[in-house]
């Protein structure tokens, strides 16, 4: 798989806790290792952030299921999983 | 004595007046542990067939459990149930703050209220004497005025109290009880079988108190919790924020219910550090827990709010808020001020409104009916006089009073699908669409749209767990769930089997919270206490020497309790194990527009459900060896015999 450069925009208390709102970041087109490649950096700043992914505005499964591939400039926001409470 | 609890359960009857107490064996609390445990044990017992829920044939039962007040984060809870006048099916409403440990302060592990009292009347329990006192003089107040009242009549200010408001006293239908005034039993109408007994409240004080087996044990894993729950994601943000933080949450995610479950997003109109800065004035927290996440707001302009009532979780505000269009926080949180006040349950009151207001926009209520208010979606002025019509059962508030699947049945006309219930209550404020998982929670809850029956989905997504197995990423997530036999992390978007599984395990884990009377704030899976610690824990608590496996085995035979229940009282069959038919539509907005549950999924993993649970697969009705494998053989007559 190829890199491609993406925008990843942190939302609420995942924002909070990386410290800045959005990043430039050379990851993987395939969406699974992108994901893992955005794991390792937000390990850098808190080991158990519960987040999911959304590619270009749609839940990261859809883009899975639809076999999609990243592309250079597609943005990738990260925002809060809410649990049961 | 033993240790962690008092071997002591206090009977009440209201109609003849008399008390007496009754001293289980040790195995008896080993099998059930307390809360929902009792619950479920007593009501199968003891309940009449065939009731009205409002008579005073119903029994309530009022439980802590055999942890409830050792000084651990988590045990400050406790449990309140009986036939629910809202569904028809099993009832019970957990709740935290104070009373359950100062109940067992006063010497007492559960309560068990039969009967109706001819007059008003509220029950005080001190150190071990328990009195029927006249309550003819607060009847009709609101829960604060009644706290008043009460810690004037007994002298002292810090009586731990459960109450009911007006709405109780009115038998709304989804009536609570107000723990302390800023805690909260929501649930299945608990609030009107006080009212129909006549019971204003439950009034406690103890000067024992909970023993533990292993001091140092208790000791050393308060020091472990104290110093990790601020490295925990979940317990940070509930420590800043409260459940707040999950009303932004799940936005961002398109997940929060809008416009009566039709949309998953909103526009709010203020960010989270701006609501908190404009309204909040402290946080507290229930006994013995550092995480403190009870928000508690004030304001006086444009709406008061009266601190006194605590703060919104983030269940009211969805359900007040955005599922009925008001974007407006302030006004959110005025609605929540008022259901406490009344004693109202916020997610049923919410949805109800909504309910109105979407047969509202299409015609199925007129001005007329509602007697000139707009009822409309984000009328937040709307929003909040039909709270207290609904309290005090003025004009359309009597109607609706009755729930929204009660009133959707006799508006007919396709009304039905604007009632977003499930076995005839409203689904909390969590939508399947975006978690599949959770659309299994609320076909078999035995309560009906209760989503604390287990986990949500997100925690254990391969997003977090398994698409970056680098050897410096630990199984942070993982690692709870590996405790209860769960393996493999599975996509929120799924229903399939491996999803089954872990709502069925996840299932049996929450069953012994609500049986030990437990917070999953402190002890869920991927919160700092561990299910492992958990097992430590009991152990140092009583001196038992319990497992996991054992623990399991309580969760999963209270669901079973609660199915047989259901079956028995009610008749339950498959088709009660349902979901509204408007979450088979796709959501209308945000990043998961579109997004629905898919029919046949959803009723092939009912099946493996049953299944999984060793119940046949036509209608859930638990195998003979499936009862006698979790000691409930002396239960299987009942169910034979149920015609």
């Amino acid at each position: 798989m190829e890199s491609v450069k993406v925008k990843v925009l942190f939302t609420g208390s995942i924002q909070a806790a990386v410290g800045k709102g959005e990043m430039e970041m050379e990851v993987s087109s395939d969406i699974k290792a992108a994901a893992g490649d955005i794991r390792k950096e937000i390990l850098k700043y808190a080991p158990d952030l519960l987040y999911t992914m959304l590619v270009n505005g749609s839940h990261y499964t859809y883009a899975l299921k639809a076999g999609t591939e990243l592309k250079n400039g597609d943005v990738l926001n990260i925002i809060p999983v809410t649990l049961g409470g | 004595m033993p240790y962690g609890y008092n071997g002591k359960i206090l009977r009440v009857d209201l109609t003849t007046g008399e008390t007496s107490v009754e001293k289980p064996s040790v195995k008896f609390y080993r099998k059930y542990l307390g809360g929902n445990g009792f619950v479920s044990y007593y009501l199968l017992k003891e309940l009449e067939k065939g009731i009205d829920p409002l008579s005073e044939k119903n029994i309530l039962v009022f439980a802590a459990s055999v942890v409830t007040g050792a000084p651990v984060p988590g045990f400050g809870r406790q449990s309140i149930g009986a036939l629910s006048p809202l569904t028809g099916f099993y009832g019970t409403s957990e709740g935290g703050g104070h009373w359950g440990p100062e109940l067992k302060f006063a010497g007492y592990d559960a309560l068990i209220v039969k009967g109706k009292a001819k007059r008003p009347v509220y029950l005080w329990i001190k150190d071990g004497e328990a009195e029927i006192r006249d309550a003819s003089g607060i009847w009709g107040k609101e829960t604060g005025d009644t706290f008043d009242a009460l810690a004037e009549e007994l002298g002292d200010t810090k009586i731990r109290t459960l109450l009911i408001g007006p709405a109780g006293e009115r038998l709304v239908k989804f009536a609570g009880v107000a723990s302390d005034l800023r805690h909260y039993h929501g649930r299945t109408g608990m609030g009107a079988v006080m009212g129909s007994k006549n019971l204003k409240g439950v009034v406690v004080r103890g000067s024992q108190k909970t023993e533990v087996a292993d001091p140092e044990k208790i000791k050393e894993l308060n020091k472990f919790f104290l110093e990790n729950f601020p490295k925990n994601a979940d317990n940070r943000t509930l420590s800043k924020y409260g459940t707040t933080a999950y009303y932004y949450g799940a936005n961002s995610a398109g997940g929060l219910p809008t416009d009566n479950f039709r949309k998953g997003h909103i526009e709010i109109e203020k960010t989270i550090e701006e609501l908190h800065e404009a309204l909040k004035i402290k946080t507290e927290g229930c006994y013995a827990c550092p995480v403190r996440c009870k928000q508690v707001f004030k304001a006086e302009q444009p709406y008061n709010i009266n601190p006194r009532f605590g703060g919104p979780e983030f269940e009211t505000m969805g359900a007040l808020g955005s599922n009925c269009g008001v974007n407006n926080l302030h006004a959110t949180a005025k609605g929540h001020e008022l259901c406490n006040r009344m004693g109202l349950d916020t997610i049923s009151t919410g949805l109800t409104i909504a309910f109105a207001m979407e047969c509202y926009e299409k015609g199925l209520i007129t001005k007329e009916d509602t007697g000139g208010i707009e009822l409309t979606f984000g009328n937040q002025d709307a929003m909040l006089e039909m709270i207290k019509k609904i309290a005090y059962r003025e004009g359309y508030g009597d109607v609706l009073a009755e729930g929204s699947w009660a009133v959707a049945k006799k508006i007919g006309r396709g009304s039905e699908k604007f009632s977003i219930s499930a076995k005839g209550m409203e689904l909390a404020l969590c939508d399947p669409r975006v978690k599949n998982g959770v659309a299994l929670i609320y076909t078999i809850s035995p309560l009906g749209g209760d989503h604390l029956q287990a986990e949500h989905d997100g925690a254990f997504d391969p997003m977090l767990t398994g698409y970056s197995h680098a050897a410096d990423d630990p199984d942070f997530f993982m690692r709870g769930a590996y405790q209860i036999g769960v393996l493999e992390p599975v996509s929120s978007l799924s229903l399939g089997p491996e999803k089954v599984h872990l709502v069925t395990n996840l299932q049996h884990y929450w069953s012994l919270f609500d049986a030990l009377d437990l917070c999953i704030f402190v002890f869920g899976p991927v919160r700092t206490f561990k299910p492992a610690q958990l097992v430590e824990i009991v152990n140092a608590v009583t001196g038992w020497e319990t497992t996991m496996y054992e623990l399991m085995k309580v969760g999963e035979r209270v669901t079973n309790m609660m199915r047989i229940f259901n079956i028995v009282h009610a008749g339950l069959t498959r088709k009660d194990d349902h979901i509204p038919e408007r979450l088979y539509d796709g959501l209308e907005n945000g990043p998961m527009e579109g997004s629905k549950i898919d029919r046949e999924e959803h009723q092939r993993a009912l099946t493996y459900y049953y299944e999984m649970m060793g119940w046949d697969r036509e209608n859930g009705v638990p195998h003979d060896g499936t009862l006698y494998g979790l000691e409930l053989g002396e239960f299987i007559p009942m169910l034979k015999n149920r015609e």
